[in-house]
């Protein structure tokens, strides 16, 4: 069946396919795998499920919209839906800027055409950069997961993790320092 | 011209990950316009976050999210408004607005000194800092202070000296409550700041009597 093929496929060439030709099963495929993470990120900083579930919908609704300005030599697709959730996340709190304003997001400008090259060298980084979080020291991995998945502050989560502030920054600057290695292909 | 004062680890962390408060938020956004080595670390982080984001375990859609969304995709966007033309604040000293600061609510100026002037940097959800900016003439010395809270700094024109350094525009400055400063305008340029500070700002000496006005 389509679907089965479609929910398998690298979501860099869903996101493409919805691009190119409107493709709805790469978009449906798209939304099966995201939106429940994306609900998932939103409802750790702190939303309330339901306003969850709009904004994960929303999320999925701005990649259908706005898939041409995805743009696959410089972030992967979970790279590229985390930015948009982070951003209308961020204006739901600030209702200062207006959804219109949208396309001023950094992550929703036009695309320079790349080079098949460069598409399969940045896949390749984040690829390494998944095994390089998973092999962090489990103490750098959870300072790392809570700076992204709480809302708290780092003064917070160092009281959370009984740790001195300083702790928690050293963590942090040695878990990045791997993390940025590998994604520049030093590791 | 490299830039010397950078956001920390941690700010940039927060930054990327959505967690910053607004005003912070606000000074980061515009150090970033000027700073490719910090975008591009904002970047690498951005991608954590999608690897972290590709990890989690799933928090169940509604049975009809899916149906509904398809529905809705047939719909046509809604019609684009074009963003409305910035008003005119020539009045804050600078021609063009960083992006950052384009479609804020600024409040008036308000004189401290006759060459000093603070004007509020709205934001829309209160998030216990005061964000403001601050233009001062060539020359002039900014008050004495110490601070209760942290103090972020982004020079937007200009530049200041302190006893700590120079810090020309696009520098990102980072004080916590131990700091007890007296800051002066560098150079024939007047200078415009970004301040984004937690908790209130404690004026020493003379500049005490200006105190209230400081409460921006």
């Amino acid at each position: 069946m389509e679907l089965d093929a479609q929910a398998n496929a690298d979501p860099g060439a869903l996101i493409v396919a919805v691009a190119r030709e409107r493709s709805r099963a790469s978009f449906a495929a798209l939304f099966s795998r995201f939106a429940p993470k994306v609900k998932s990120y939103l409802i750790k900083q702190g939303c309330r499920p339901e306003q969850a579930e709009e904004l994960a919908q929303e999320t999925l609704l701005t990649v259908w919209r706005k898939a041409e300005y995805f743009d696959p030599s410089k972030a992967g697709a979970s790279t590229w839906i985390f930015t948009i959730a982070r951003n209308l996340r961020i204006d739901a709190l600030r209702r200062e800027r207006r959804p219109d304003d949208l396309l001023d997001d950094p992550a929703l400008r036009p695309v320079e055409a790349a080079s098949a090259d460069s598409v399969v060298v940045a896949a390749e980084r984040e690829g390494q950069l998944r095994i390089a979080l998973r092999s962090l020291p489990e103490e750098q991995a959870e300072v790392i997961r809570l700076s992204f998945f709480s809302d708290k502050p780092h003064s917070e989560i160092s009281l959370q993790l009984g740790l001195p502030l300083g702790t928690v920054k050293s963590r942090l600057r040695l878990a990045m320092a791997r993390l940025r290695a590998a994604l520049e292909d030093r590791a | 011209m490299t830039l010397q004062h950078h956001p920390s680890e941690l700010i940039l962390t927060a930054y990327a990950s959505g967690a910053l408060a607004d005003g912070p938020g606000l000074g980061v956004a515009m150090h970033l316009e000027h700073c490719a080595q910090c975008r591009a670390a904002v970047a690498a982080m951005e991608a954590v976050g999608g690897s972290l984001l590709d990890a989690l375990d799933d928090a169940a859609m509604d049975g009809l999210a899916l149906d509904q969304i398809m529905a809705r995709i047939e719909r046509p966007a809604p019609a684009t408004r074009r963003a409305e033309p910035a008003s005119d604040r020539r009045d804050l000293g600078i021609d063009v607005l960083p992006r950052a600061l384009q479609g804020r609510r600024i409040g008036p100026r308000r004189f401290v000194a006759p060459n000093l002037w603070v004007a509020h940097v709205h934001s829309n959800k209160p998030d216990g800092w005061r964000t403001y900016l601050l233009h001062a003439a060539p020359g002039q010395g900014l008050l004495e202070h110490g601070h209760k809270g942290a103090e972020l700094t982004t020079v937007l024109t200009g530049a200041f000296r302190d006893e700590t350094g120079v810090y020309c525009a696009g520098d990102f400055i980072e004080c916590d409550s131990e700091v007890e400063h007296r800051p002066m305008v560098e150079g024939d340029q007047a200078c415009l700041c970004l301040i984004t500070a937690e908790g209130s700002v404690e004026v020493r000496g003379l500049g005490r009597l200006l105190q209230p006005y400081l409460q921006v």
